[in-house]
């Protein structure tokens, strides 16, 4: 397998030259090192999202908030979660299903690198899914980043209140959380670039 | 060696004769000098590309043509009689709003580019990549302005933001109509990419 980094590159670059050397070589395996980086993109994905699943479902604070706002005070134990947002729980639902997904992926990525099937239909699905899966992260990267930017700066307007001086800790989370959201969605771009990219130069 | 020394996707000379013989029927261009410079371009992708270029144009501009000024009374304590008060309501004062508008203007100026470029074969790549960074900020913005109307819509009791739809109604509505075009929009260039990747899939398929 140690030549098939020189042997891949120099098969790809001179695609236009001759048709094809062999039978493989209409299908042939998609640059060694594109596919290194494909693998390495997708383990990298699947720590971000799963990372960002983490912090999100462990963003629960409960704080004591002062009921009767007369003399008397009387506090009360009033708890912040994120499924007291839709927002917040399509970001759940959508860094489950990437997660799930960069799993799924990394596994065909594998049979890239050891060379058993690689075929232009695989990168051709995968590069499919990769940007189906790009829209529906950015979309809930969006809805939470609106969220957590009301939370954070309130709105006059309307009159919602910032909640984050008083809930200080939920905020971390779910910025945070958002924050690893918006760099999976940036990687899914990339990843889709690179398979693009691998299946335009195949078509030379 | 030198094969590989040149940049692999940008360069323009493209091999039609390869191609045509699989696209067959479907490439019977009126010149045949001129189909090496110029490949044949599908029909669909520039209604596809023509419809994202309207949609986006309309959503920004009924995001931002959005105003609605009304009257609402306000309780008076005690001895002083109730108040009305004029409010007005304008995209600005919400910053997923003005990402939207931001974000549809954008679009609408990239795929008025590709209209323009997409005569030329060594625009694939780059009109293929702005067509994904495209995707990502549609949905972003579409994602953000929904989740903006609908607390609007329904307000968050448990953080006490309660609903504004219902003094601001047309307002609303008019938001609510820029989203769902700009969805829309957003899910044609998802289809508008697919098939840029069928089209590429296919000419790296059969050879």
């Amino acid at each position: 397998m140690a030549t098939v980094d020189d042997g891949a590159a120099a098969n790809s670059g001179s695609k236009t030259a001759g048709a094809s050397e062999s039978g493989a070589g209409r299908y042939g395996r998609p640059p060694a090192k594109c596919s290194r980086v494909d693998l390495a993109l997708r383990a990298l994905l699947f720590a971000v999202t799963l990372s960002a699943l983490v912090v999100l479902a462990t963003s629960k604070q409960t704080v004591m908030v002062p009921v009767v706002l007369r003399p008397p005070l009387v506090f009360a134990p009033v708890a912040a979660k994120f499924t007291h947002s839709p927002a917040l729980i399509y970001l759940l639902a959508a860094l489950c299903a990437t997660c799930l997904y960069s799993l799924l992926s990394a596994v065909s990525s594998l049979r890239f690198l050891s060379g058993s099937a690689s075929s232009a239909k695989t990168i051709f699905l995968l590069l499919l899914l990769d940007a189906l899966c790009a829209g529906v992260m950015a979309s809930a990267t969006g809805a939470a980043a609106a969220v957590a930017w009301l939370g954070l700066k309130g709105n006059s307007h309307t009159r919602w209140n910032k909640i984050c001086n008083t809930y200080g800790d939920f905020c971390r989370h779910i910025g945070s959380s958002t924050a690893l959201a918006l760099v999976s969605s940036v990687l899914l771009l990339l990843l889709a670039f690179l398979n693009a990219y691998t299946l335009y130069r195949r078509s030379r | 060696m030198e094969s590989r020394l040149k940049p692999a996707g940008f360069s323009g000379n493209f091999e039609h004769s390869s191609r045509r013989g699989y696209m067959g029927s479907a490439a019977v261009l009126p010149a045949a000098g001129a189909a090496k410079a110029r490949p044949p371009v599908d029909p669909c992708c520039v209604a596809l590309r023509v419809f994202v270029l309207a949609a986006t144009l309309a959503a920004a501009v009924v995001m931002a043509a959005n105003r609605q000024t009304t009257t609402v009374q306000v309780a008076g304590a005690g001895a002083v009689p109730p108040l009305k008060v004029t409010v007005t309501a304008k995209w600005t004062y919400s910053s997923a709003f003005v990402y939207f508008v931001v974000a549809n203007a954008m679009v609408f100026a990239f795929c008025a580019g590709a209209l323009v470029a997409c005569r030329s074969r060594s625009a694939v790549v780059p009109v293929m990549v702005g067509d994904l960074v495209a995707l990502a900020l549609l949905f972003s913005a579409v994602g953000a302005s929904a989740q903006f109307g609908l607390l609007g819509e329904r307000g968050n009791s448990h953080v006490r933001w309660s609903k504004v739809c219902d003094v601001y109604s047309r307002f609303c509505e008019h938001a609510m109509a820029a989203v769902a075009v700009s969805l829309i929009a957003a899910f044609a260039d998802l289809i508008l990419l697919m098939l840029t990747i069928l089209t590429i899939h296919k000419a790296s398929s059969y050879y």
